[in-house]
């Protein structure tokens, strides 16, 4: 199997069946994240895709960590801004985001599972859910999630454990 | 025997614990079928928050060009060009006799003359060429 990075440089070469493995590989996990980050699918799918087009300027040399924790880097970045224009839009027109952030997800959720799954982490204020996202869909550890957050690496972890206990406990109360 | 709480269960989970406290959690749990069923459980929900499954739609980003996909075509373009004329060279070559437009021109010339005021004039199968 070719590496993510031989990917690129093909891709970067002109290289479409590199390209189209790349995005294979990698779209489902980051459109996973885009969403949940951003709870819009159109933006998510603009954030995966500027996420490729990006992810062409890097090289293995230059790159701390895996390429998928880079490309975990970029797609939250690029999703979080899409969130924070969203909330300030809604602010604007006087319209309370919380708990109308998973409607727009309704149509890309086909399973009961997938429905739970999203309100518990909705449930959680932002703060707890992207360490939560970051963790399980960023192939991010905890470390680098401090890093990408800004936040000690001691409230990384009990962030983590209290998002999880809260998700966990609502999932239960759900079913 | 003391069993494990369920706050460290999950901490374990989550890899959150280390050291000392690591190590006697896991030790526990190798002697313990109890904490050990309860761990497995654990572990199945919180594996469910990394599940999710989206309905995704089927899309094709397009490759952007880049310098270096540019630089590439013109690199093939060139070795195209290059063995197209060495092609070229090699079928004249090849047709001993006849005469051949190929880039640059050439011709074969057949008893070539060289005629008083310069010219050299030769023949071929199918025409009388005269070449300067």
């Amino acid at each position: 199997m070719r590496s993510d990075w031989m990917l690129i440089r093909r891709a970067r070469d002109g290289d479409e069946s590199a390209w189209r493995e790349l995005i294979s590989r990698h779209r489902p996990r980051l459109m996973k994240l885009a969403l949940l980050v951003s709870g819009d699918p159109p933006a998510a799918e603009d954030a995966v895709q500027e996420t490729f087009v990006r992810l062409l300027d890097y090289g293995e040399e230059q790159t701390k960590g895996s390429f998928a924790a880079l490309a975990g880097t970029i797609v939250y970045r690029l999703a979080l801004k899409e969130r924070l224009r969203a909330n300030k839009q809604a602010a604007l027109e006087g319209f309370d985001q919380a708990g109308d952030t998973v409607s727009p997800l309704e149509a890309v959720l086909n399973r009961e599972q997938d429905r739970q799954l999203v309100k518990a982490l909705f449930a959680l204020d932002e703060s707890h859910r992207d360490i939560l996202i970051l963790r399980f869909y960023g192939e991010h550890d905890y470390s680098e999630i401090a890093e990408l957050t800004g936040l000690p690496l001691g409230t990384v972890k009990s962030r983590i454990f209290y998002a999880v206990k809260k998700c966990r406990e609502k999932m239960k109360r759900e079913t | 025997m003391k069993h494990l709480n369920e706050d460290t269960l999950l901490k374990l989970a989550l890899d959150l614990l280390e050291g000392e406290e690591k190590a006697q959690a896991l030790s526990h749990l190798a002697e313990c079928g109890e904490c050990r069923e309860a761990f497995a459980k654990l572990k199945q929900d919180t594996d469910k928050l990394g599940d999710f499954e989206p309905e995704l739609p089927e899309v094709r980003y397009p490759l952007p060009r880049t310098r270096s996909a540019g630089k590439l075509w013109l690199l093939r373009a060139a070795a195209l060009l290059l063995i197209g004329f060495a092609g070229g060279v090699g079928v004249s070559n090849y047709f001993q006799g006849d005469c051949v437009n190929v880039l640059p021109y050439s011709a074969q010339m057949r008893n070539p003359v060289m005629a008083e005021d310069g010219l050299v004039i030769c023949e071929s199968e199918a025409l009388e060429v005269t070449i300067r």
